[in-house]
């Protein structure tokens, strides 16, 4: 009998609990947009209007194609970096940009966590055409191969993890700013490795514990 | 008379230039090959060289390639217009 009761007590516990104690469950999102940070060095943010005009068209574009093949971006802030004039070379150029923003991955800026920092460059470096090494989430580009080639894509193209090819392709070295979109296996490729490298999972704080209605501030 | 000079012409430019495209590419290769050591190894598959056509002397015998192309089709398309008359 006693057994009886208290199985019944915790039952009617049970059926109270149901209804007065909300299951506390955290809840979240994939933030999957790519929050791209754009730096210039002085050099470029004085070119003439036409190369910027190109790089804009070029930078509208890659967003274009990225965005319609479900891998969002935007533009979060554009500021300035004073580059070293006596430097030539991409990739120490690159690694100054870095330093003298103080960017590291998911870096707070304006109120976004920023995915990607894109450098533009007004030096000349003889040797490569742009630089885009994507464990360092960030790439530059100089402004004459802006100015000559839409290699934008190219360069995001890497910041997927995708390698050089020989199709039809603007990951096709030789032929840059030929073909404005990626084959299908560098498209797979790409739509494979994007979670990984730029989903960032967003928890939202509990403020409600338990149950007994909202707007009650002992609970 | 003028079309066996203008052929001739063409015929000497043609291999000209087939042997300077050839040594030119090479030693482009070669200098791609050299800037490409200069970095880790790691970064290497995303470091961008300059395509051939992008350099100076690329540039320079891609559009005098195209050009030789045109020269052809415009010389065949005279002397198809010549034998017609």
């Amino acid at each position: 009998m006693k057994i009886g009761k208290f199985i019944l007590l915790a039952l009617m516990l049970f059926a109270t609990s149901l209804l007065t104690v909300k299951p506390a469950y955290a809840y979240g999102y994939y933030e999957k947009t790519i929050d791209i940070l754009v730096v210039e060095d002085e050099e470029f943010a004085s070119l003439w209007f036409y190369p910027k005009n190109v790089w804009y068209n070029n930078f509208f574009h890659a967003r274009e194609y990225f965005t319609v093949c479900g891998m969002p971006m935007e533009v979060r802030g554009i500021i300035s970096w004073d580059s070293d004039d006596n430097c030539h070379d991409l990739y120490y150029l690159l690694q100054e940009a870095i330093r003298e923003t103080g960017y590291t991955r998911l870096m707070y800026y304006n109120g976004y966590y920023i995915d990607l920092l894109v450098v533009f460059t007004g030096q000349d470096d003889p040797n490569m055409a742009g630089f885009s090494p994507p464990d360092w989430y960030a790439l530059i580009i100089k402004y004459t191969t802006i100015f000559q080639y839409p290699i934008m894509e190219h360069e995001l193209g890497h910041q997927f993890n995708l390698e050089h090819c020989n199709n039809e392709c603007f990951m096709n070295p030789s032929t840059i700013g030929l073909y404005g979109g990626l084959c299908s296996m560098h498209l797979q490729q790409a739509k494979d490795n994007y979670p990984s490298r730029f989903w960032r999972w967003v928890e939202v704080p509990i403020y409600r514990r338990g149950g007994g209605g909202g707007h009650c501030f002992l609970m | 008379m003028m079309r066996k000079i203008v052929a001739l012409l063409l015929f000497a430019i043609t291999v000209a230039y087939t042997f300077s495209f050839a040594l030119a590419y090479s030693s482009y290769e070669q200098w791609a090959e050299s800037v490409l050591n200069e970095y880790p190894i790691d970064i290497r598959p995303y470091v961008d060289v300059p395509a051939f056509p992008q350099t100076f002397y690329g540039f320079l015998l891609t559009v005098f390639g195209i050009a030789l192309v045109f020269s052809y089709t415009a010389f065949i398309g005279l002397t198809w217009r010549q034998k017609a008359k």
